[in-house]
């Protein structure tokens, strides 16, 4: 499993974002002014904006990949597709599923320059944690996606989170989500815990030993996969001291790392582009 | 003075998606290349008006002010060649931050004789000259030296931005060489750039044989010599 295989419009690639939508997602980030919910929705949106804008050419988005939103616990026990009325859509669909825009504005060359945003889907925080049923939803797309992408590079899920799942044991159905491969490499699974705290992160461990006292971190460790040695070099870019066998997971993420985090995994899988 | 010119967009990829670019023009002794940046959008275009601008027109390497000018008269004609109102919301959100390229300007000082001549480059497209068993290459000189964040002409921005900003010229190397009857000259793209380098001399025996180079150069692809990106190169060869 090598995890090099180059990105194409014949060999696209795939994100499946899993967002936590319980109810202690409307409680503010660590060191914010607004919820991890608000932080979360805004971070994905900015991030689809982004890889959409990477596949960007002079004649319109080019599919190099495939996008996958899920939402779980905005509805009891529930875990849903947040893109409307699809699964798993090329990029180049989603500007046709747009809910909104918004006037933003950004820096380029000096210059402030105002554009419009789309927005995908909004936060919610309502219910309960059904993060295994998000995790098997995922299996079952990914499932599929595999069997007309085998020579793709593999999929990559990222879960954002706050809590302990509702619903059973989220190891063993991430452990069996990461038992998919395409021939490439087997499905890579990153993990966010948000904070509420004002606490110091902990960042691409690579060890149990680096992590807290605490259950759920050990568990959430345990679903999220090693980085590539590609993945590695560009996560090192943005933290110095993260070493081999580091996997993708942040734990009591503040809003900054939720976003190095997201834009890790494009910058990682854009430099395979052709 | 022989032309010859040779380009092929990256595997996988059409012809019209080519992002590279290059002109000449024997009776002004001038030759361009630019390699468009495939992170922005229209890059092709911003190539294409950069080696066409320079060869079409009296901008002269001569000048004081010429990186000046031509980047001007480029974005004229770049500007002028896209419908900006009828751009898609992703499309004209990436077009505003405007497109980028490299490029290498090289001309001849002495007229048609080719013995003088000077070169400026913006990144890493290059001159390459074989000078009996060994190569002479400007601005990069060893295969190593390549990456992925060359220095680039940048276009300015898109619309709605109409031209009243201010911009910094891009860091430019200038070098002016004095060519032999014998020597052999090449300006190319990166990558074909630096796998004549790394390669060299049984690379150049490649480009300046008869073999069928987009065969020979889908096989170094596959076999990871050479990287797949769009390929462009201009060999000159010297009346002796």
């Amino acid at each position: 499993m090598t995890y090099d295989q180059e990105i194409s419009r014949d060999r696209p690639g795939l994100f499946v974002f899993l967002i936590d939508q319980s109810r202690s997602m409307s409680h503010k980030i660590g060191g914010g002014v607004r919820s991890k919910a608000e932080e979360a929705a805004d971070a994905v949106n900015n991030n689809l904006n982004e890889i959409v804008n990477r596949c960007t050419k002079s004649d319109g988005v080019r599919n190099y990949f495939d996008v996958g939103i899920i939402g779980y616990g905005a509805k009891r026990d529930t875990a849903i597709s947040l893109l409307k009325d699809a699964t798993i859509l090329p990029i180049s669909d989603l500007e046709s599923r747009i809910l909104t825009v918004e006037k933003r504005k950004q820096q380029i060359e000096g210059e402030e320059i105002e554009y419009d945003f789309p927005i995908w889907f909004n936060p919610v925080a309502a219910s309960d944690t059904p993060m295994v049923k998000a995790i098997s939803m995922a299996k079952d797309w990914i499932s599929q996606w595999i069997d007309s992408h085998k020579e793709s590079f593999p999929p990559i899920v990222i879960n954002i989170t706050d809590g302990e799942a509702t619903d059973g044991d989220p190891v063993e159905a991430m452990n069996d989500l990461r038992s998919l491969s395409t021939e490439d490499g087997y499905v890579l699974t990153w993990n966010c815990h948000l904070s509420g705290a004002t606490v110091t992160p902990v960042l691409f461990p690579n060890s149990e030993t680096s992590l807290p006292e605490e259950k759920y971190a050990k568990q959430m460790f345990q679903m999220s996969s090693q980085l590539p040695e590609a993945m590695l070099a560009i996560a090192r870019e943005e933290y110095k001291d993260i070493e081999r066998g580091a996997r993708g997971y942040v734990f009591n993420a503040q809003l900054e790392d939720l976003i190095k985090l997201l834009d890790i995994g494009t910058r990682a899988v854009s430099s395979l582009m052709r | 003075m022989i032309v010859k010119a040779f380009t092929s967009p990256k595997l996988g990829n059409s012809s019209v998606e080519s992002e590279d670019a290059y002109a000449f023009n024997t009776e002004k002794g001038k030759v361009a290349v630019a390699d468009g940046a495939s992170d922005s959008i229209f890059s092709g275009l911003w190539a294409r008006a950069l080696v066409s601008s320079y060869v079409n027109s009296d901008l002269s390497l001569r000048q004081n002010n010429f990186l000046d000018l031509l980047i001007n008269n480029a974005r004229t004609k770049w500007h002028s060649e896209i419908d900006w109102d009828s751009l898609r919301l992703f499309i004209k959100n990436k077009a505003v931050a405007g497109s980028y390229s490299t490029v290498i300007f090289l001309e001849s000082l002495d007229g048609p004789e080719f013995r003088h001549a000077r070169a400026l480059s913006v990144g890493d497209s290059c001159l390459l000259i074989k000078r009996n068993d060994s190569l002479i290459s400007f601005p990069l000189t060893r295969y190593e030296d390549f990456n992925i964040t060359p220095k680039l002409v940048w276009s300015g921005y898109g619309a709605p931005f109409t031209g009243d900003y201010r911009w910094n010229l891009p860091e430019f190397l200038i070098k002016d060489f004095y060519l032999k009857p014998d020597d052999s000259v090449i300006v190319a793209t990166d990558s074909v750039s630096k796998w004549i380098i790394q390669f060299f001399p049984d690379s150049w025996d490649i480009v300046a044989g008869e073999g069928d180079l987009r065969e020979i150069f889908t096989k170094e692809v596959r076999e990871r010599r050479m990287r797949n990106d769009d390929l462009t190169f201009v060999r000159l060869i010297t009346d002796s």
